[in-house]
């Protein structure tokens, strides 16, 4: 067994599809998923795939599953091609897709992780003893959910069932695409907590992919930043911080109605380094924040620009980058 | 790999899935009657239940219940092999399939083994009272054969059915408008409700290219003779229908890889 749970070297990816045009003609539309991703991940590390949506996160997932051929490069899980050796591969992966679907409405849970598990190849006593952990485990039985038709479940439930169906046949690997998404904080939290302790005590590697920076920063070992079918910055989030060490993110109050917000959001471009978002705090307020390399000349152009655009700034600050700021950074603006 | 432990999930499944809908269950139990009363019904308007039995030996309400359930037995399998990877597609288990270990086509053999089995059994609901009620003790022994044959049809049109479903949707791509071309063509070919050899030459060709048209005809000699068919023409129907069924084996299997692999081509809807 190599040392690397999954190899990713070079994977690219092209979707080809058609527009139509017209009745009779329709052109072909390519879009590039992966431009060539080179990552690993190695026993008892969960790595986050954080990128914005259609950077590639769920192909890269969907490629190391088995449920999508590459158009070139290689992907290995525990050493085993993820082409040519599929079924190596699917006896070591256990797969999470989808919170909200996935399994069979009129099975309940437990009926559900049984057809799942003699699918993977778990049978007789061994495959119950598994489900009945399993449903130990997820805090489904805490719930009382284990014998209650999967259509009544609530999307928490649905979660938990599915983390519990990845888990089933114990794989060496987990990957999990997007696992918390709609979940309450309690089931969110529970799931976060149960990756963790997975990796860090079962040894299980983990590809974990989420638009949560406070997720992805409390959850993943290792981060990679993925856009336009690129990996653009990768590292802890500490790391992540720092490769943005020049940059401080600039966070300006305004009064909402007064002066032109869109001329100053569109003057930004010469102070930022990045797109800014604008967020509307309550009635009177929007907040403005945006990425900038601090200096004098670049606080006096950001404070012109201000009152040029005639704005009526409440409040100005300058902060460390977040874990979102870099991910903004990166994935809108990027390095100049 | 425990295909005994597949075959139970899977009866978990369709049980759960059929019990848990009493609807489904109440016209499964139905569906012979309707069919026949139904087949009688049409046939009435136009012809004589008399000139029936007179050019086809049997009793039409016999005859029509021993198509109609053959066809229910055979059509399952048909139904099932097609649309269980729409529906699991609509409802998003199909990755899950597909990643798993379990062998695509080994699956597709096993899928239809659960509705077989309901449906089989529902011959005694069907043809096991209609026959017992007609001729007593003979309609009894009878109705019990029609059964076994009819489970051995429907088994010996897995393969078939793979390589039919699979070859279609590399074509045209899966719907379950599929079963509007497919279902009618194998009723007819089958020779459930027409005898095979009152069928055109093109068509009696076609239909002996299916395993379970054999079994059919053995069925129907059974109706025809009134008692249990001679030794040497069951087997040989038997036979030609197995070898056919086995023939089917390896192209169908080519064919569930092809559809796998295109599957993975263009990416497994998550």
């Amino acid at each position: 067994m190599t040392e690397d749970a999954v190899e990713v070297f070079n994977l690219s990816k092209r979707y080809i599809s058609r527009k139509r045009k017209g009745l009779l003609r329709s052109e072909s539309l390519v879009v590039e998923a992966l431009k060539g991703i080179t990552f690993n991940v190695r026993h008892g590390e969960v790595v986050g795939l954080i990128g914005p949506n259609g950077a590639g996160k769920t192909t890269t997932i969907k490629i190391i599953s088995t449920l999508l051929y590459p158009d070139s490069g290689e992907a290995r899980v525990e050493g085993f091609d993820v082409v040519k050796e599929a079924s190596k591969v699917r006896r070591r992966i256990g797969v999470m897709l989808s919170v909200e679907k996935g399994f069979y409405g009129k099975l309940t849970g437990r009926e559900n992780l049984i057809y799942f598990g003699s699918l993977y190849g778990l049978s007789g006593s061994e495959l119950l003893r598994r489900v009945d952990h399993m449903i130990e485990l997820v805090g489904l039985k805490e719930l009382e959910a284990e014998d209650k038709l999967y259509e009544e479940y609530s999307t928490g439930m649905k979660a938990r069932l599915s983390l519990a169906r990845a888990l089933l046949k114990d794989p060496p690997v987990l990957l999990l695409d997007e696992p918390t998404l709609g979940l309450d904080p309690a089931s969110a939290r529970k799931v976060r907590d149960l990756v963790k302790t997975l990796a860090s005590k079962e040894g299980k590697a983990v590809i974990y992919t989420t638009h949560n920076m406070f997720e992805a920063e409390l959850v993943c070992d290792r981060i990679l930043l993925i856009n336009k079918g690129l990996i653009v910055a990768s590292g802890t989030s500490e790391e992540l911080k720092n490769k943005v060490s020049d940059i401080r993110t600039m966070i300006v109050q305004v009064r909402k109605g007064v002066g032109d917000l869109n001329a100053f959001l569109s003057r930004l471009s010469e102070v930022a380094v990045s797109n800014a978002s604008v967020e509307y705090i309550d009635d009177d307020l929007v907040e403005v924040r945006f990425n900038v390399k601090p200096s004098e000349e670049v606080l006096d152009r950001t404070i012109k620009t201000i009152t040029v655009s005639g704005l009526f700034m409440n409040s100005f600050k300058l902060v460390e980058p977040t874990l979102e700021d870099v991910f903004i950074y990166f994935t809108r603006g990027g390095p100049a | 790999m425990n295909i005994l432990a597949l075959i139970k999930s899977e009866m978990l499944l369709v049980y759960g899935e059929l019990l848990r809908r009493k609807q489904s269950l109440l016209i499964y139990a139905l569906y012979p009657y309707l069919m026949t009363f139904f087949i009688v019904f049409i046939g009435s308007s136009v012809g004589s239940l008399e000139s029936f039995e007179v050019r086809i030996g049997v009793n039409p309400l016999a005859y029509l219940m021993t198509a109609s359930f053959s066809l229910f037995v055979i059509l399952g399998i048909v139904d099932d092999v097609l649309w269980s990877p729409i529906y699991d597609d609509n409802i998003g288990t199909l990755p899950y399939v597909i990643s798993s270990p379990t062998p695509w086509f080994l699956r597709f053999l096993i899928i239809p083994i659960p509705r077989l089995v309901i449906a089989v059994v529902l011959g005694f609901t069907s043809v096991v009272p209609l026959f017992t009620y007609l001729e007593g003790l003979t309609g009894l022994t009878i109705s019990l054969v029609v059964m076994v044959l009819a489970a051995l049809a429907g088994l010996l049109l897995s393969t078939f059915a793979v390589l039919l479903v699979c070859s279609i949707s590399m074509m045209v791509g899966e719907s379950w408008r599929l079963l509007n071309i497919v279902r009618p063509a194998i009723m007819i070919m089958l020779g459930v409700y027409y005898p095979r050899f009152m069928m055109p030459l093109t068509v009696q060709v076609l239909s002996y290219t299916l395993p379970s048209s054999h079994v059919i005809d053995l069925i129907m000699r059974t109706l025809v003779s009134g008692w249990l068919p001679e030794l040497t023409m069951a087997v040989s129907l038997l036979g030609v229908g197995t070898a056919l069924a086995v023939m089917y084996g390896p192209p169908s299997y080519r064919a569930s890889k092809s559809l796998e692999f295109k599957k993975l081509r263009e990416g497994v809807k998550t």
